[in-house]
């Protein structure tokens, strides 16, 4: 990682935190916000994939795997466009599962890395099993509180501990293979 | 290719071409240099940066992947270990941009391998020296390209080594891990290679770091898919490739000595290393991860001469302490302007080419001297005149 990688991590992290902060201070303005931030930047990291596509990866093996990702995360980006402004509990649920399936993601990977005796793999296992834990916790809690409150400082917690680990990333040694 | 075949291998080469040990021993110190004269080398030494042939892992790591960032990057690599093959390849249906990395796959017997041959010509031993480490790498490393490009040089995970059984071949799957730490696991085909990341342009998807050092081990044959095959699969026959590179070695040095006319691509001394060609093709299919300590036996027999291990602080002292008009003519000073020669050529034919991947190019006798002022060096050394050896 480089330095301005580095820079662009801890300022991503402070962020994270400071948002939970603001969002366990006031809860209604700060979902409208969560939900444009989401879908704005999910669109256009969908857009991203599908123009990496079209100008480069159609001629790679494997390349429709961009194709495949860029669609699915550009309708998820417009379907959280369209949560703007509904109730909140089905809004938490959605950002619940989004954070829950990345968490899948991450545990997924954690053992792909440490198949391939990667560092850090544990690292990212932690974080992985943590934001699967949150989100089933999350949607069970759901049922039974039904409570937005309740959602919104779980997902303040969520915000904070993202912001921790992007902080933490920030300042681990970076490990390169170098072929020469 | 790693130091067994740039230093030991070269040095047998040279002296099969006809150089005298010392001056075989100046040609291959220069080859293995290359591989060595990083931008923290060269600051060591208060030498110009732009002078480099490669990159340290840590260079790497600190890199910027933005333009000017890609195009220094490519400067180096693409000059030094992925020569392209053609510059002016076609593929149909494909964006511009595509194509400009496309253009950069290296590949034996381009037309850049003759003017990298014949900018030599004349020159310094060390540039003779350069000339032949990216003469050698054209045959290692082709298929891959000297710029990061994850559509270029991405692998997956469909290896397969081809072992020699009886009179026919047997496959097995090849694995890998992305351990720094790890090693080659050749018995159990265990290698290591660089992490899959989906970045177009992050230094992982740099050369062959995705095949690992699969290219570099001359015993090796295998297949497997390049990202830009189209789903054709790849036979790589090192040892095939290997004995090419060192039979075109001895015949381009035997140009540059001024014992063949002219320098022409597919055309290999294979007569004059016909002596040797059991025993060089005996260290090749040897299977080990480093064969220095065969090619160094070889060489001395050859040349009945004890071959000095390279040591990189062999010639610091020398340029450190020398005026600065006396520089260009100490050991490293001819080889930061062979170096400085040969990355301006490749960088200006690439641009030539119309593609802007390694910067831009000024053409000195037309517009007159702009840009990256290291380069104002060779300007001077070229109006010098007679300082070539």
């Amino acid at each position: 990682m480089s330095k301005m990688k580095r820079v662009g991590s801890v300022l991503m992290g402070l962020f994270m935190i400071l948002f939970g902060f603001l969002l366990f201070l006031f809860p209604e303005k700060g979902m409208k916000i969560i939900i444009i931030i989401i879908a704005v930047s999910m669109v256009a990291y969908g857009l991203k994939f599908l123009t990496f596509y079209s100008t480069l990866a159609r001629h790679m093996i494997g390349g429709k795997y961009n194709l495949y990702l860029g669609m699915i995360i550009l309708n998820l980006g417009l379907l959280t466009a369209t949560m703007y402004g509904t109730r909140t509990l089905p809004v938490f649920i959605y950002l619940f599962f989004l954070f829950g399936f990345s968490g899948i993601l991450d545990v997924m990977k954690a053992f792909e890395e440490k198949k391939n005796k990667a560092p850090f793999w544990l690292l990212r296992l932690l974080f992985g099993l943590f934001s699967v834990s949150l989100g089933i916790l999350a949607i069970f809690s759901c049922f039974i509180w039904k409570s937005p409150e309740a959602m919104t400082y779980l997902f303040c917690v969520l915000l904070f501990y993202s912001g921790f680990f992007r902080i933490v990333k920030a300042f681990r040694k970076t490990a390169v293979v170098y072929i020469q | 290719m790693n130091g067994d075949f740039h230093y030991y291998a070269t040095y047998c080469a040279a002296v099969i071409a006809g150089y005298s040990h010392e001056e075989a021993s100046q040609i291959c110190y220069s080859a293995q240099l290359v591989d060595f004269c990083s931008k923290t080398f060269l600051a060591s030494i208060k030498g110009p940066k732009s002078a480099a042939t490669t990159q340290l892992s840590v260079e790497l790591v600190e890199q910027k992947t933005d333009l000017l960032g890609l195009q220094d990057i490519t400067r180096i690599w693409a000059s030094f270990h992925f020569l392209p093959y053609d510059l002016y390849a076609e593929k149909k249906h494909c964006s511009r941009i595509y194509r400009n990395k496309y253009r950069l796959i290296c590949n034996s017997n381009g037309v850049l391998v003759k003017d990298t041959i014949e900018l030599a010509k004349n020159k310094s031993l060390q540039a003779v020296g350069i000339a032949m480490h990216v003469t050698a790498d054209t045959w290692a490393h082709k298929y891959f390209a000297g710029t990061p490009s994850m559509v270029i040089n991405n692998t997956d995970s469909h290896f397969y080594e081809i072992l020699p059984d009886g009179d026919s071949f047997k496959t097995r799957k090849m694995k890998f891990s992305h351990n720094p730490k790890a090693v080659d696991d050749i018995e159990n085909a265990v290698y290591v290679n660089s992490l899959y990341q989906t970045s177009e342009n992050t230094v992982m998807n740099l050369g062959h770091g995705r095949a690992g050092h699969l290219p570099d081990y001359s015993f090796i044959r295998y297949k497997y898919l390049p990202a830009w095959g189209e789903y054709k699969e790849i036979l790589k026959d090192n040892p095939s490739d290997y004995i090419h590179a060192f039979a075109q070695l001895v015949y381009a040095m035997q140009y540059l000595r001024g014992e063949v006319e002219s320098f022409e691509l597919d055309t290999y001394a294979w007569d004059t290393i016909k002596p040797y060609r059991s025993r060089i093709e005996s260290i090749l299919e040897k299977r080990q991860v480093n064969d220095a300590e065969d090619w160094k036996a070889f060489g001395e027999e050859l040349s009945g001469e004890k071959i000095s291990d390279f040591d990189l602080q062999l010639y610091r002292d020398e340029y450190k302490n020398a005026a600065k008009e006396e520089k260009n003519n100490t050991f490293l000073g001819k080889f930061i302007l062979g170096a400085l020669a040969q990355k301006s050529m490749v960088t200006g034919k690439i641009y030539k080419s119309g593609n802007p991947i390694a910067g831009v190019s000024v053409d000195y006798e037309k517009n007159g001297f702009a840009g990256i002022k290291d380069y104002m060096k060779l300007i001077e050394y070229s109006n010098g005149g007679d300082h070539h050896e």
